[in-house]
């Protein structure tokens, strides 16, 4: 009833290696604005995922202030110093 | 309705970031007697806490922070999972793995597992199915822990056809963009045909106590650090005994693909897709929801509409079955047809829990709607074939609109209310295509 799909697997294995590289502005999206505290969020927010996360949205202060607290809650491990880092550099730079 | 001490202790721990499935098989030891296979239980633990990470853990260590823990386990790396999957797949973030296919690719009646979307939280485990179990605990009247041969030979094995849909499906069609997987504002679904036991059945073998309300999930799956909670969702008991929820091995007749749960997951057809635990390795009866950052924090909508960029209000409730949704498969975006040619218009509806009646097309901007013909209907949560053609006798660009209605009389909105973590995108969906001189 179902087709098997791992012929079909073998042969475009090759071709989707080349096709599922991030396209260069997607790179280019995922860096971070300069500033002080870029350094921190970089080093912080990419141990578990892309940059992309942060740099394609915009939030008010208070809309960082809970993404923050949700990640703290998932395992980020930031001090309280350094939540207020990061929430000045993601309001100033990622705010509306 | 309190939970007993070593469950709260249990869950305490697995909100500072206890590995899972150590808490979980751990708790499962204590609270009362395995039934089989507890040395398979032990030998995952074991690996769980020994084994290492091969390819896909950081290789060189990071400048600003001190270097990652070994991981918990073995894990697939991205690049052996995206190696599986149909060159139409979009990977959308590489960490968590995300990825889908756009309407346009999603034109068989059963989706390919080769096309399913990718939603990870955390990392692809390896997992083998040799030693895997299901432990069933909580308010239960007798605990069990079941091999995958166990599940296969102790209860009937039934195929249905039923949805996967990420809850943020569709999500860049919202505006503002919420945060979140960047899901295509036409992909994060698909509707392939599962194979595995009735939950139900599991539970009915195991003794569903009067005080069970919620039936959560465990999935095996771990983060880069050790701090990561686990995803934990639960479902009300109602939706666990629905005969369509399935504990599930296998995908279109074949195993389970790893980075869709192999060896074994749930699934939840026509509810948000995070009810469909990969890797599932423990069910937990409970007699509230489950608390856990990913209920409390994630796959929640506002009780109340609010305007579009604000954040989420107090008042919140969990989401559950998707509304009512239409997608057109074909034509593609920007095919080319001529003055007068019949053209061959076709997608799929749903609507969560409720069945479909009808799917109406425009070709002028929802001014006038024509009847789509809609296919005989198939398993209850499959969603549904709709064809219709379309001949117009003038030239340029025109949008061919769908939208769907339930059987609860629930219409498919121009836009989706929004809200702020960008769930339930059930809006129009419009193909534009170019109509050229004859």
């Amino acid at each position: 009833m179902f087709r098997s799909m791992a012929s079909w697997s073998l042969l475009l294995a090759a071709g989707s290696l080349l096709i599922f590289a991030p396209a260069s502005g997607q790179q280019q999206a995922e860096k971070l604005a300069e500033g002080s505290g870029a350094d921190l969020v970089q080093a912080k927010c990419t141990l578990c995922h892309d940059l992309g996360n942060i740099t394609r949205i915009r939030q008010s202060r208070e809309g960082w202030e809970d993404t923050i607290k949700v990640m703290i809650r998932r395992g980020a491990p930031v001090s309280s110093a350094e939540e207020t880092v990061i929430l000045e550099y993601l309001t100033k730079h990622y705010g509306k | 309705m309190e939970r007993d001490e070593a469950e709260n202790a249990d869950q305490e721990q697995e909100r500072a970031g206890v590995v899972s499935r150590r808490v979980f098989l751990r708790s499962a030891g204590r609270l009362g007697a395995l039934l089989a296979v507890a040395p398979a239980a032990l030998a995952i633990d074991a690996r769980a806490q020994t084994a290492q990470a091969p390819a896909g853990a950081p290789s060189s260590a990071p400048t600003a922070t001190p270097a990652a823990p070994p991981l918990p386990g073995p894990v697939v790396t991205n690049a052996a999972v995206i190696a599986e999957k149909d060159p139409v797949m979009k990977v959308l973030t590489e960490r968590p793995l995300t990825a889908n296919a756009t309407a346009e690719n999603l034109n068989d009646a059963v989706t390919p597992a080769n096309r399913l979307f990718i939603r990870n939280n955390l990392l692809t485990p390896d997992l083998q199915a040799a030693g895997h179990t299901l432990t069933v605990k909580g308010l239960v009247d007798k605990q069990m822990t079941l091999t995958i041969d166990d599940l296969k030979s102790a209860f009937p094995a039934v195929t249905v056809q039923g949805m996967l849909e990420c809850a943020g499906s569709g999500r860049t069609a919202f505006s503002p963009l919420p945060k979140g997987t960047p899901w295509s504002s036409s992909g994060g679904y698909g509707c392939p045909a599962w194979t595995g036991a009735r939950l139900r059945d599991i539970l009915k073998a195991a003794g569903v106590k009067p005080a069970a309300v919620h039936a959560a999930f465990f999935g095996a799956d771990f983060g880069e650090l050790p701090t990561a909670p686990p995803v934990v969702r639960s479902i009300p008991l109602k939706k666990a005994m629905e005969p369509n929820t399935l504990v599930a091995w296998a995908i279109n007749g074949e195993p389970l693909p790893k980075v869709h749960g192999f060896p074994l997951r749930m699934i939840v057809p026509g509810w948000v897709g995070s009810a469909s635990t990969k890797w599932l390795f423990g069910i937990e009866l409970l007699d509230a929801p489950f608390k856990g950052t990913y209920m409390d924090d994630s796959y929640r909508v506002p009780a109340h509409p609010i305007a579009p960029g604000e954040k989420m209000p107090k008042e919140s409730v969990s989401t559950e079955a998707w509304p009512v949704k239409s997608v057109i498969t074909s034509p593609a975006p920007g095919a080319k047809f001529k003055i007068g040619d019949g053209i061959a218009v076709a997608g799929k509806a749903w609507a969560g829990d409720n069945g479909i009646v009808k799917v109406e097309i425009s070709l002028d901007e929802g001014i006038t709607w024509k009847r789509a013909t809609l296919a005989k209907p198939g398993d209850k949560y499959a969603w549904r074939l709709f064809t219709y053609t379309a001949r117009l006798q003038r030239q340029g660009y025109v949008t061919i609109l769908a939208r769907a209605t339930d059987s609860k009389g629930n219409i498919q909105p121009i836009a989706a209310v929004w809200n702020p973590l960008g769930y339930f995108w059930n809006g129009i969906h419009r193909v534009g295509v170019t109509i050229e001189k004859a």
